[in-house]
């Protein structure tokens, strides 16, 4: 008996120092991450000065693999969705041609991330919207995010990771975790509702070579899958913006007609080039951005084969 | 890693290019689908052991002995731009006793070392039927549906077994779903002797156990998310037990060899009412004959027959169950199940039983990745067998600082740290006490981990 009350003393004592290490400091991630600083970011953001007027003023330290914190520290600029911190890169020969995965962590807020990607003059290559980015679940270590993969064309040299602006104010409503208990289990979920988490300016960019064609990325792999019980992860809708003329100091994207264009000249090429599953890969990316037309293009190339 | 050839188009390059395309659009198979669940941990006492105590009744938060696992797998094998598919899922599940270092050496499935098994394999087809092209037809063994009582560890609502279904029907404001699978249980037990005497002269008298094997099919169908009052929702849900007795088993009942196996019926209603981050869930079902029993045992308490091994012909038996749970607070949160059973003439012997219980955890959130809990339960039922009242009633306390790994507030695992008292007031259902050493408390501590994904 008193062995007995040893052990339950030192149980206990464990649980309060526990309790007491409960309350202790966390890294700037975890700041970013456990609390909704979405008011006080976008506060920030409105006063925030611009540290350039056109892309080709802005820094770009290399390319490097790993989390980026976009705070209050972060540079910002006038994009055309709205002023935003970004996060900017040079893309360096070792990144060519490989597949990039992108994701803003989910936690108590989320960035509405958009990406451009620019030739070496700085030019507008591609433009990501947020749309483009689609919620992952959640896996053993980590929070679900809003994600995708790229494949970076060789002409691609720098990029840009901003926010939607307009998103700020909106939310996005991803599925309790308890739910994906239920696909391990088979037991129906507690009915817990779906959560809502706000964007905020402020967020947790990962960047990480996307594994396509491995064995182990196939197997766990996010994509969605048909189970009993498909849960669906709502974005918010894009409000219709009225267009605004751009001001000198507004980086202007034009990117959705520059992004078609670019897709389908990169089509027609692959097709020329015999490079027939990048011309499929092309169409696929393509019409997950909605451009309808790509098909149209694929099958116009092969016929002038 | 193979090296992939370049495809070039040669030879009607229209046609190869639709064909591309086509498979472009029906897309093949994805990566497969995985996930998992596992518990574990390890728990001592004061009395040279580990018992759990009706964890059905007094919540299972710090009174489990066992841990389990299951990996799931699913896979789209066909999706088409017109909204059709096909699908594939596999579940492997077991458990595993916390007592030894052998207890990874699995058996038979039913094995003293632990459970493995194949808990579900079926395929789906949706959008095949022209009349509802919205639903999904499956085949194989499948679990459907199964609404469990977390905090309790039983189902209320299950059915479970090899068969068909079709769900997600749209059917006026809510979903249905039917489905038909077999779950064949044994009789009650019948004994033979026999006599066989040795050359010698010597006879020896002999007594063998004989159970015969019902047929039971299990029709099961759900009309689900109908709006209530507000933002609640109803589900309704119909479950049939039909027993298929051969001529053996129709003649060993009518000479009272075996209980007669008989029909049973279970509706259950189902109240969901979101409650600001958390929810509040109350089930009602009332049923007649073997389903009965399995509302009111004194132990797990799940919707499912277990055997026909009584006579289960005049039992009645009504449910009602609340558990949810709720913020009250940013901080606070509270996660309770209540339930009271009632049953009359449920065997011969057991003409009457009521049992209430009530389980409360509140815990309090520290930061995304540490909580304190307090889990408190209570319970009671009263059995009246021929015409004596005998009375199980017991409490149990637990208190355990929760650490959530990782990163973010919803990662797992889940890491408990805990200790628990537990005592039987009365144990004159059970007849015995329920711990270790003859006693009837135990005070207990251990470490449980929970994580999915």
């Amino acid at each position: 008996m008193k062995l007995s009350w040893f052990f339950s003393v030192t149980a206990l004592s464990i649980t309060t120092v526990l309790a007491g290490c409960a309350s202790s400091g966390s890294n700037q991630e975890n700041q970013l991450l456990n609390n909704d600083l979405s008011a006080s970011a976008t506060q920030t953001l409105a006063t925030q000065s611009l540290c350039c007027n056109d892309l080709a003023q802005v820094t770009y330290p290399a390319l490097t693999t790993g989390k980026k914190l976009i705070n209050g520290t972060s540079p910002a600029m006038q994009f055309e969705s709205g002023k935003s911190y970004f996060y900017a890169a040079k893309i360096d020969d070792q990144y060519l041609g490989k597949p990039l995965s992108i994701h803003a962590s989910i936690g108590k807020t989320v960035f509405p991330l958009q990406v451009l990607l620019l030739k070496a003059d700085h030019q507008i290559s591609r433009s990501l919207p947020l749309s483009a980015f689609s919620a992952t679940d959640y896996s053993l270590m980590s929070s679900p995010a809003l994600q995708a993969d790229i494949q970076l064309f060789p002409e691609e040299k720098f990029m840009i990771v901003y926010a939607d602006n307009r998103m700020m104010g909106k939310s996005i409503k991803i599925p309790h975790p308890e739910k994906l208990k239920e696909k391990a289990t088979g037991i129906v979920a507690q009915p817990y509702p779906d959560i809502e988490i706000p964007f905020s300016p402020w967020g947790v960019v990962e960047i990480q070579i996307a594994g396509n064609n491995s064995a182990l990325s196939k197997l766990f792999s996010s994509e969605p899958v048909l189970a009993p019980h498909n849960s669906t992860t709502e974005l918010a809708p894009v409000p219709a913006v009225a267009a605004v003329a751009p001001q000198s100091s507004t980086v202007a994207v034009t990117a959705s007609s520059q992004t078609q264009q670019y897709y389908q000249q990169a089509i027609q090429q692959a097709i020329k080039n015999n490079q027939i599953e990048q011309a499929m890969q092309l169409v696929a990316e393509a019409e997950k951005l909605g451009f309808n037309d790509a098909r149209t293009v694929f099958v116009d190339a092969v016929k002038q084969k | 890693m193979k090296t992939k050839m370049p495809l070039i188009i040669k030879k009607k390059p229209l046609a190869v290019a639709v064909a591309l395309l086509a498979t472009l659009g029906a897309t093949a198979s994805h990566a497969v689908d995985f996930h998992g669940y596992v518990r574990s941990g390890i728990m001592e006492s004061n009395n040279g052991g580990q018992n759990a105590y009706l964890a059905s009744k007094l919540g299972r938060f710090g009174n489990e002995t066992g841990g389990w696992w299951s990996m799931a797998f699913s896979q789209d094998l066909l999706k088409t731009d017109d909204g059709k598919s096909f699908g594939v899922w596999a579940q492997l599940e077991g458990d595993t006793p916390l007592t030894g270092d052998d207890d990874w050496s699995y058996g038979d499935i039913y094995g003293p070392n632990g459970h493995l098994g194949m808990s579900a394999y079926y395929i789906t087809a949706k959008g095949y039927i022209a009349a509802a092209p919205e639903a999904t037809v499956w085949i194989g063994k499948r679990a459907f549906e199964t609404h469990e009582i977390q905090q309790l560890d039983w189902k209320a609502v299950k059915s479970s077994g090899n068969g068909a279904g079709i769900e997600g029907i749209e059917a006026g404001p809510g979903k249905l779903a039917f489905s038909v699978k077999r779950a064949d249980t044994n009789s009650s037990t019948w004994y033979t002797t026999s006599t066989t005497t040795d050359s010698g002269g010597d006879t020896t008298t002999s007594s063998t156990a004989n159970t015969s094997k019902y047929n039971v099919n299990y029709f099961d169908i759900r009309y689900a998310k109908l709006p209530f009052i507000s933002d609640a929702t109803v589900e309704l849900i119909g479950q049939y037990a039909m027993v298929d007795k051969n001529d053996e088993q129709e003649e060993l009942e009518a000479a009272g060899t075996i209980a007669k196996a008989e029909n049973s019926f279970i509706p259950t209603m189902i109240i969901t009412k979101p409650v600001g981050k958390g929810y509040n869930e109350t089930y009602f079902q009332y049923t007649t004959k073997r389903f009965a029993n399995n509302l009111v045992a004194l132990g797990y308490n799940d919707t499912f027959t277990t055997g026909f091994d009584n006579d289960y012909s005049d039992a009645k038996a009504f449910r009602f169950i609340n558990t949810g749970e709720t913020y009250l607070t940013d901080d606070v949160v509270m996660q309770h199940s209540v339930v009271y059973a009632t049953g009359s003439d449920i065997t011969p012997t057991l003409d009457k039983s009521n049992s209430f219980n009530i389980v409360a955890r509140p815990a309090y959130i520290w930061n995304a990745n540490h909580k304190t809990a307090l889990e408190m339960g209570w319970f009671k039922q009263t059995n009246t067998v021929s015409g004596v009242d005998k009375v199980e009633q017991g409490k149990k306390v637990t208190l355990a600082q929760v650490i959530t790994a990782g990163p973010g507030i919803f990662a797992r695992p889940e890491l408990r740290f805990y200790t628990t008292y537990m005592k039987a007031d009365k144990n004159e259902i059970s007849g015995s006490a329920p711990f270790n050493n003859g006693k009837d408390s135990q005070l207990s501590f251990g470490a449980q981990v929970e994580a999915w994904w």
